[in-house]
């Protein structure tokens, strides 16, 4: 594990801190007689930069707890293309409606990449489509994006 | 008495054929998403919140509590049969249960687990009925300057007791308040961190945080290692103890039972650190601790039912004061507020049916798991057979379908997937997710209380020093951080101390 690694959330955390301060630099800290909108985002950033600190310097000392979580790259692969998947399911929705939309989706994840067998991944895809019709369309009646089959 | 005569009230509402139904519908749910390893029950709960909307808030309570405790006594099934915890709680059962496994005792395992959960689990409903009345009486005292110290200890003891890096802990907690703080300003209504969108005028809500914080992260992580695995097999008369194992567990079963109610009662504990701690009070209680690790039965026995006693105890501080001491009481309350209910200690007053009927359902909820567990633990089994794979993605589009179904905005789907891809990078870096969700759900009554204190006290600290109630509180935040901290110090300087004797020598 690389010490960039190590420290990446500190980055992160205090590059975050200081967006919240900068964000928030025109909103007033203290009013008249009680404290403003800026008051609990100035506090918290400056928490946030203060662990990010804190975190930097155990790193560096070889104090920080951290549990390698020992990803394989054919298993980020896979973890990343589900993740894009689901962009294409955002996308897709307008199109083609909820129910079929997560239908291809599903089936996309487990045929291409998942890498699994075609006849139980349809029953899945379709078990999955299935539920969101039954409970969203019929029982909740909830108005769902519809595709070009009206579901 | 009240509280007696409150209960039988809870029991007529709970028993009714809708409510049954539900109860029935969340022990289940929750049973399946307990044994689906790389689910919990706080993101089985958020995954299946959507179903509750447009049923009566009583019906939705009761089902998603259902499948908070239902959560856990699924998790000893993936945790003996295949060494998969099903969720953090049943660690320690999978050490000592898959061991018993092996050595074709997984039926005793099953069982010992499913009845401890249920005893354990009804002492503790039991202790609820009466701690909960007085803890909200005691809150009625409670002003802005408690508030905000309650809800502080809500955010550090979580950060604190996890376990793991506490900074990462607490980086995570001021995570999720900086992600509470988008939206406008809970006194002025000034826009706040929206970077001029619309869509963030009214902030993030908090379920479709948690659908990704908890249910999109835990599915993309599981899919990185995704394996088929083959259960050990269980028949049912295997499942029927022997009078020497079940005098053998008693006494584990109670000691488990209240450790995991006074762990739960703490905020942030949770669960997972009760079983934990039950199995290591075992080993110590027990005549035989070399058996630990190898397959004790008391040791499963005691990490169950504190797992379970623990999770009806984290239900005191959410009933009582409005504060979730866990991620799945927060998603609990999330619920309520969904439901239009405003929790707090006025929540076992107004909304008395609710609260009662709640109680009584986790009498009953219990009951049915106990009877649904010893002879369909079978059945269960079977489930994992199904390779996750093909769980996986439909878990996906149909958590994803409820996040839109909640406001009918595609936005809120980006959320649930940006914040799916948030909690994937905090499982990666070792950042727990708890203390973020608990923070969002705390942030708006954190910031609100602490300006009315200063506002009170024109500004002034002293305030909370001043009041005795908020004294003590303020004692047990600034304890929460402190006592990890002298712990930590503590342990290296002892092993320090080892290595440079070991040098010597």
């Amino acid at each position: 594990m690389t010490r960039l690694m190590q420290i990446a959330p500190a980055i992160i955390m205090a590059a975050l801190s200081a967006l919240v301060i900068f964000e928030t630099r025109h909103l007033s800290y203290w009013s008249d007689y009680s404290p403003g909108p800026a008051f609990a985002p100035w506090w918290i950033a400056f928490i946030g930069l203060l662990l990010s600190a804190l975190l930097v310097f155990q790193a560096f000392r070889g104090t920080d707890v951290w549990e390698d979580a020992g990803t394989t790259r054919p298993g980020f692969a896979r973890a990343a293309a589900t993740f894009v998947s689901l962009l294409v399911f955002l996308f897709l929705i307008p199109y083609l409606g909820l129910v079929i939309t997560s239908v291809l989706v599903a089936l996309v994840i487990m045929l291409a990449i998942l890498r699994r067998a075609i006849v139980p991944s349809i029953v899945s895809a379709l078990a999955a489509g299935g539920t969101i019709y039954g409970i969203f369309f019929w029982w909740l009646q909830i108005h769902l994006p519809t595709g070009p089959l009206g579901f | 008495m009240e509280s007696l005569s409150l209960l039988a009230d809870g029991f007529a509402t709970a028993l009714t054929p809708t409510n049954l139904l539900f109860v029935l519908i969340g022990v289940v749910l929750g049973q399946v998403v307990g044994a689906l390893p790389g689910i919990g029950p706080s993101a089985g709960m958020a995954l299946l919140l959507p179903l509750t909307f447009g049923v009566e808030p009583v019906s939705a309570i009761v089902m998603l509590a259902g499948i908070m405790y239902g959560g856990m006594y699924g998790g000893t099934l993936t945790s003996v049969l295949i060494n998969v915890p099903g969720e953090a709680a049943s660690v320690m059962t999978a050490v000592d249960g898959h061991q018993l496994a092996r050595q074709g005792k997984a039926g005793a395992a099953l069982s010992i687990s499913a009845i401890g959960s249920f005893l354990a689990g009804i002492g503790a409903v039991a202790l609820l009925v009466f701690i909960t009345p007085a803890l909200a009486d005691l809150a009625l005292k409670f002003n802005a300057p408690e508030y905000f110290l309650l809800a502080s200890l809500g955010i550090t003891a979580t950060a604190s007791i996890g376990g793991g890096s506490q900074v990462r802990a607490l980086l995570a907690a001021v995570l999720g308040l900086i992600v509470a703080l988008v939206g406008t300003d809970p006194m002025v209504g000034t826009e706040r961190l929206t970077f001029g969108s619309t869509h963030m005028l009214e902030g993030f809500d908090f379920i479709p945080v948690a659908i990704g914080i908890f249910g999109i992260a835990e599915v993309l992580v599981s899919l990185e290692n995704s394996q088929d695995l083959q259960p050990i097999r269980t028949r049912l008369r295997d499942l029927v103890l022997s009078r020497a194992d079940w005098m053998a567990c008693r006494m584990s079963i109670v000691r488990g039972g209240a450790v995991g109610m006074l762990v739960g009662l703490l905020p942030g504990a949770g669960p997972t650190v009760a079983s934990l701690l039950a199995y290591v009070v075992e080993k110590k209680a027990s005549p035989h601790p070399e058996k630990f690790g190898k397959g004790a039965l008391d040791g499963v026995a005691a990490a169950e039912s504190a797992n379970n006693s623990a999770v009806h105890g984290a239900l005191v501080p959410m009933l009582a004061l409005g504060i979730p001491g866990s991620a799945s009481t927060a998603v609990l309350l999330a619920a309520l507020i969904l439901q239009g209910i405003q929790p707090g200690p006025m929540l076992m007053t107004q909304h008395a049916d609710l609260v009662w009927g709640l109680i009584a359902s986790m009498f009953i909820g219990n009951l049915i798991l106990l009877i649904l567990n010893l002879p369909l633990v079978p059945v269960f089994a079977s489930l994992l057979r199904v390779p996750y794979d093909y769980l996986a993605p439909a878990i996906l589009v149909v958590s994803l379908t409820g996040a839109y179904a909640m406001t009918l905005n595609i936005f809120t789907v980006v959320i649930a997937i940006a914040f799916g891809l948030i909690g994937y990078g905090m499982m990666k870096f070792d950042i727990p997710r708890s203390p973020l969700v608990l923070a969002v759900v705390l942030a708006p009554l954190l910031e609100s209380s602490l300006r009315q204190s200063l506002m009170l006290s024109l500004g002034s600290p002293m305030i909370f020093v001043e009041r005795p109630i908020s004294a003590i509180l303020l004692v047990m935040v600034t304890g929460s951080i402190l006592l990890p901290i002298i712990a930590t110090w503590r342990r290296r300087r002892k092993e320090r101390a080892a290595r440079t004797a070991g040098a010597a020598a």
